[in-house]
């Protein structure tokens, strides 16, 4: 379960950082403002900081630390190819990985 | 000329010169590198890759009884090499040990009639004989590559590898200092735009997965490094034949529970001790369970913790009196010192020792796209020059036809290399290694194909044969063994069923390759024309 909200995090996590991006506008047809662009980017850094954190406090947490780091790269990747290809499913994806996220640590927490 | 635009001109000047040590440190030995990244990435699942390379072995038991294990396996050990100074069971506690093995050492070659030292693996605890499997080397054939490059000798393969991971190293910092806008195209990846398309690719890969090349780049560079820079051990253990023997001491100091008094008493019983380390440690992480002077009565039996949990190899070991079963001590790792734990840090970070199966995953895809990062440099350079046609010649197409012959073909000879383990005689003298020519003879057939046909030609046929080459292969298990896919996910044997599922799918990567490239093709009527001249 830990997994699976780690996952959920930074790639809910990456792609509020992609959201922010020029690219990502650019691909959207939609710009945003500086204020928007920078709150993309507190919210990106902030889930990015909770999934490092929920890292940490595992009892293994150099093994989860490495296993942060791939993860973090499985998720670009599949913000890089979903940005590409479908762009206007970024949105959706930061959505759902948010809620999943919250439902999952929900759920964590009351086990 | 200005103050500032002399700064700015010799800023240029520098960022020009580190481009090109990046181009030509990343191109010059970029083969090389992809067949390590191929092969190292492949060995990620070398356990897993020998279990489907014998396919004779039964389904691996879960949960196994150590207790058990060890009754069935000390008498094979006391039969086969009854007056031996140690016996050692490894248990099958996780991925690196599917079934039992024994081991013995100092063992009376007169007497018992076997070598002073050896071993036996995949133990069938019913009939205390190792399991008769085919002649294979396996997925640790593959693993071991990586550093060796199989036909050369050993010292010469590695320094080839350090070489070549030097000149990665070289490459993956330059990148870094000539890719301005790092960050800020972390996400960004234009299609269909040709050589700028490649260029994104290239710096995608190589930055999303930035910390796991440096990791493996400079891991791999230090865990070997005596053997680069040899004069190091000479200058700290005064030279001399024997330095090398005495750094190995320090790195992985010998141990000695007790001496024998040549008094013979019956060894305890081991299942308490087994209990006793399960209550300690936890079910089942014992992984090793030694025997020194077996029968003595100074015999010491050591139980060895799994090293799965952490980063480093901090694994402690219980020793037990071996003939009364008390617990004498606890020991700490041998590996204490600052200098053997960063050793063991930088092994076990490289080879993902530790991992379970998300991280070995991880690891997986990490290897991939790190494999990916050296092909996609390699194209770059290729299709660059394309774009100038006047700066085509000899050394261009070269590149050209290796790029093709190394990124399709040797993956291609790795598929062979499972073929070869389905297809030849059981019976076949030297077969193993047949297996492993199989796969070099199949790779020098696609340079050759790649040498001979157009280039646009050789992508799609070689990318043609690629898929054909995995996606049979779930097949030619099917058909050769009673292992097939389906009886696989039935058994819940999920090391064969993972492995013909990951065949399909690199067989599904390949197929999309191919989609994209006629695509491309077919809107590019210039580019065709290009790439047939």
């Amino acid at each position: 379960m830990v997994s699976v909200i780690l996952l959920l995090l930074t790639v809910a996590g990456l792609a509020c950082f992609c959201l922010s991006t020029k690219f990502c506008q650019f691909q959207l047809g939609s710009p945003h403002s500086t204020g928007q662009r920078f709150a993309l980017k507190t919210i990106g850094a902030l889930l990015l900081i909770a999934s490092l954190i929920l890292c940490l406090q595992q009892a293994l947490w150099g093994i989860w630390l490495t296993q942060w780091m791939g993860m973090l790269s499985v998720a670009a990747v599949g913000i890089v190819l979903l940005v590409s290809y479908q762009p206007t499913y970024i949105v959706r994806l930061i959505l759902s990985a948010s809620v999943l996220g919250v439902i999952c640590s929900a759920v964590l927490l009351a086990a | 000329m200005t103050d500032s635009n002399k700064q700015a001109a010799e800023k240029l000047g520098f960022r020009r010169s580190i481009n090109a040590l990046h181009t030509w440190s990343g191109l010059l030995l970029g083969w090389i590198l992809y067949f390590v990244f191929v092969t190292g990435t492949a060995g990620y699942f070398d356990t897993e890759i020998d279990r489907w390379m014998q396919p004779e072995l039964p389904v691996q038991q879960k949960d196994p009884d150590l207790a058990d294990i060890a009754q069935a396996l000390v008498p094979v050990l006391q039969q086969r090499a009854p007056n031996a100074d140690e016996w050692t069971i490894a248990f099958p506690v996780d991925r690196n040990r599917a079934y039992p093995q024994i081991y013995w050492e100092g063992a009376d070659t007169e007497k018992d009639g076997v070598s002073a030292n050896g071993n036996l693996a995949n133990m069938s605890l019913q009939t205390g004989e190792a399991f008769q499997t085919r002649d294979t080397h396996g997925g640790q054939l593959l693993y071991k590559m990586h550093y060796n490059l199989h036909y050369l000798p050993r010292l010469p393969g590695l320094w080839l590898v350090g070489i070549a991971s030097m000149f990665m190293f070289v490459a993956i910092i330059t990148g870094v200092i000539i890719h301005k806008r790092i960050f800020v195209d972390f996400f960004t990846f234009r299609r269909k735009r040709g050589p700028r398309s490649w260029m994104d690719a290239h710096n995608v890969l190589s930055v999303i997965a930035l910390p796991f090349h440096l990791m493996i780049t400079y891991s791999g560079l230090i865990f070997v490094g005596s053997i680069y820079m040899p004069l190091l051990i000479s200058a700290f253990y005064d030279g001399g034949l024997n330095a090398r023997a005495a750094f190995g001491q320090d790195l992985f100091p010998p141990t000695q529970y007790s001496q024998a008094l040549n008094e013979a008493k019956p060894l305890a019983d081991l299942s308490p001790m087994l209990a006793f380390a399960d209550n300690y440690w936890g079910k089942n992480r014992t992984r090793y369970m030694e025997i020194h002077h077996p029968g003595d009565a100074n015999a010491r039996v050591v139980l060895k913790e799994n090293i799965d949990d952490s980063v480093v190899d901090s694994a402690q070991s219980i020793i037990f009196d071996g003939v009364s079963g008390e617990v004498l001590e606890f020991e700490g790792s041998v590996r204490d010192s600052t200098t053997t734990r960063t050793a063991s840090f930088f092994t076990s970070l490289h080879e993902g020792i530790f991992a379970g199966p998300m991280l070995r995953w991880l690891y997986f895809i990490s290897g991939l796209l790190g494999t990916a990062m050296i092909a996609t440099g390699l194209m770059l350079w290729s299709v660059k020059r394309q774009k100038q046609a006047k700066r085509r010649g000899l050394g261009h197409l070269l590149v050209e036809k290796l790029n093709i012959g190394t990124v399709i073909g040797l993956p291609v000879g790795v598929a062979a290399y499972f073929w070869a383990n389905r297809l030849l005689p059981l019976e076949m003298p030297a077969r193993a290694d047949w297996e492993v020519h199989s796969l070099f003879l199949v790779w020098l057939l696609m340079l050759c194909h790649a040498a001979l046909r157009p280039s646009a030609a050789a992508w799609k046929e070689q990318l043609f044969i690629a898929i054909a080459a995995f996606a049979l292969l779930p097949v030619i298990n099917a058909l050769t063994t009673d292992r097939h896919l389906l009886n696989s996910l039935v058994q819940g044997d999920w090391v064969i069923a993972g492995f013909d599922l990951t065949m399909l799918l690199m067989a599904a990567c390949f197929a999309l390759a191919l989609f994209i490239y006629q695509r491309h093709q077919d809107k590019q009527p210039a580019f065709k024309a290009r790439m047939t001249a």
